[in-house]
């Protein structure tokens, strides 16, 4: 369980999360939903430890970020990896800080995401480095996963492909996912419980399906009408 | 099967398997798909699955055996509550729907009957 | 998984990034070579200058690869180091060794390729081998010098590390601004090299006063002793940048 107590962080002069308190649940999809500039990915990378909050607390598992990394997958948007290595590099370079690491899989994955270890990730299109990425944070039993707009820019095709990898791996019970996208619709099936983020404030969340029960709309609906009344 | 965002997901796939039900798409003692190739076919969250799944076993409409699967339990009269249930929920939406269009009892029943014809008139032109 | 793994993960990536700088070393060393061996003997003696600078070179390169720290931020790739389940002792420590690895490979070229000038260009090995056992000297003497060559290359490779700790100080203090970052980092930079000189200094003042050395003490226990004090400042430093790195650096 991940909990955000209080929590303001600010970069300079602008205020990523203003006084938040969230929850996440053990063993769900979360959706983290927001336009840009709303503190998803503030948000993401606080969980992770990637940054410290100005105020409040947040933690994992009743402890600090900074001592649960080897319980974490992340999936930033940037391009992270180093980009002279292979993907088999990379996978060798992972394999060695994650006791967690699946072979079998890696092995999977490789041949349903249709990659090839010899890919140098320098040389590759945008959606095989996306699905690269996705390779080597889902080829482990990571109990926490995080991704930060996993698909944006990507074409349709690779769009499935991650959407379905995710799906055939999740964990019901045992693993946590949080999205930060504002690819709504993609996902929107995907999520079980929703947060609704905006200018570093939470305006919404809940479960998918109460919401979509309560308000007889898609969640896509849901947040344009949370920003429109918001405005 | 495309799902509604705008309705619960859960509840879209009981429907999806009420109607296959129904139509005699799957007979009692079938095999349907387990909750996580469910999940990846149709690109939803697996834990919805489950809560469908569970809603169906304990309607008695499935049954889940160790080991084996999940398999299609209802049938006969059974079948036919479910069946009546489900004609139930679509007639009271049709008669809401109508009643706020403004017709009256007689205007419903009058307009039902000739849509009814036409389409025997239309079957039959098709044969 | 242990630490000693995540370390030689860390180190391997390290040198791999190293490869171009260590590869100008070596090909260097090949070309003197090639020249060695196509030049004609009068000529080949000003070989030897391009070989003296070859040292400068190995001693000077690792230096200037250290200011890459800062290329993990630039790379993006700083959001892979620190998502790791990895401390900053860990991180910095593959950095520090694969360049000190780099330094010892230089030198390695540079021995190799001075032994095979030394045995192509002295034309008669044998009577400059008598000519130098002819002049006697002191076997305690002989020793002196030994060590004393020694002492010098653990020097060098002490002050190596001396200044690539400050060179990563200064680098991870600068990237705890997001604005002008790097004039900060050239900032600290000179600023820690000439504190830490300061520091030194004042050691082998309080040395001196508090009697441990004097006019007598024999310049080898000179030597050794300066390293040891390059030394213990050179870990303060890395401490000090791996505290900074593990509490206050962030994204």
């Amino acid at each position: 369980m991940i909990e955000f107590k209080e929590v303001s962080k600010c970069f300079g002069s602008v205020t990523a999360l203003d006084g938040v308190n969230m929850s996440f649940a053990a063993g769900k999809i979360f959706g983290l939903f927001g336009p840009n500039g709303a503190g998803k990915s503030t948000t993401l990378k606080l969980a992770i430890g990637l940054n410290r909050p100005d105020r409040g607390v947040v933690l994992v598992d009743g402890k600090s970020p900074l001592d649960n990394k080897q319980n974490m997958a992340f999936l930033p948007e940037v391009d992270h990896l180093y980009s002279w290595m292979t993907l088999r590099q990379a996978a060798d370079f992972m394999r060695s800080f994650y006791s967690d690491w699946d072979e079998e899989k890696y092995r999977e994955l490789l041949v349903f995401l249709q990659l090839k270890e010899e890919m140098k990730l320098s040389r590759i299109s945008k959606g095989q480095r996306a699905k690269c990425k996705l390779l080597l944070v889902a080829s482990r039993q990571a109990p926490y996963l995080f991704l930060d707009e996993p698909l944006s820019g990507i074409d349709v095709l690779t769009r499935d492909e991650i959407i379905q990898t995710l799906i055939r791996d999740f964990r019901p019970g045992e693993q946590t996912i949080i999205i930060s996208t504002h690819e709504i619709r993609e996902v929107e099936n995907l999520v079980d419980e929703v947060v609704f983020l905006d200018n570093g404030q939470v305006r919404l969340y809940g479960d998918a399906e109460e919401l979509r029960t309560q308000r007889g709309m898609s969640l896509l609906d849901i947040m344009k009408e949370v920003f429109r009344n918001a405005n | 099967m495309v799902f509604d965002s705008g309705q619960p997901i859960y509840r879209q796939i009981i429907d999806d398997y009420q109607k296959q039900l129904v139509r005699g798409e799957l007979q009692p003692g079938d095999k349907i798909p387990s909750q996580r190739e469910y999940a990846q076919t149709h690109q939803v969250n697996p834990n919805t699955v489950q809560r469908a799944y569970r809603e169906m076993e304990a309607m008695q409409m499935v049954e889940t055996i160790r080991g084996q699967g999940t398999f299609v339990r209802v049938g006969g009269a059974e079948l036919q509550r479910i069946r009546m249930d489900m004609a139930a929920e679509v007639l009271e939406y049709f008669i809401e729907e109508m009643r706020s269009l403004g017709f009256t009892q007689e205007d419903i029943l009058q307009m039902t009957a000739r849509a009814l014809g036409q389409k025997e008139v239309e079957a039959d032109d098709r044969v | 998984m242990p630490t000693s793994q995540k370390f030689w993960a860390l180190y391997r990536k390290e040198l791999h990034e190293l490869r171009p700088e260590i590869l100008i070393v070596a090909g260097l060393g090949l070309l003197v070579l090639i020249l060695l061996a196509t030049v004609g003997s009068p000529a080949r003696n000003v070989l030897v200058f391009p070989w003296g600078m070859m040292i400068g070179l190995a001693g000077l390169l690792p230096i200037v690869s250290s200011f890459r720290l800062g290329r993990e931020w630039n790379t993006n790739s700083i959001y892979l180091l620190m998502s790791l389940p990895v401390k900053g002792g860990t991180v910095l420590g593959a950095k520090l060794a694969a360049l000190i690895t780099q330094y010892l490979l230089g030198i390695l070229v540079i021995g190799v390729t001075g032994l095979i000038m030394a045995v192509v260009m002295i034309p008669d090995l044998s009577s400059a081998w008598q000519a130098l056992s002819r002049i006697t000297i002191d076997p305690s003497l002989w020793s002196q010098i030994i060590w004393g060559l020694v002492l010098a290359f653990v020097f060098s490779l002490v002050l190596l590390a001396y200044v690539v700790n400050i060179s990563f100080f200064s680098q991870v203090v600068g990237r705890l601004v997001k604005r002008y970052s790097g004039l900060l980092t050239a900032g600290i930079f000179l600023f820690t090299l000439w504190l830490a000189g300061k520091v030194i200094l004042g050691i082998w003042e309080g040395l001196s006063q508090a009697q441990f050395i004097d006019v007598t003490t024999a310049p080898l226990q000179l030597m050794g002793t300066n390293t040891l004090i390059f030394a213990v400042v050179a870990a303060a430093v890395f401490i000090l940048t791996v505290l900074i790195y593990d509490r206050r650096t962030e994204l």
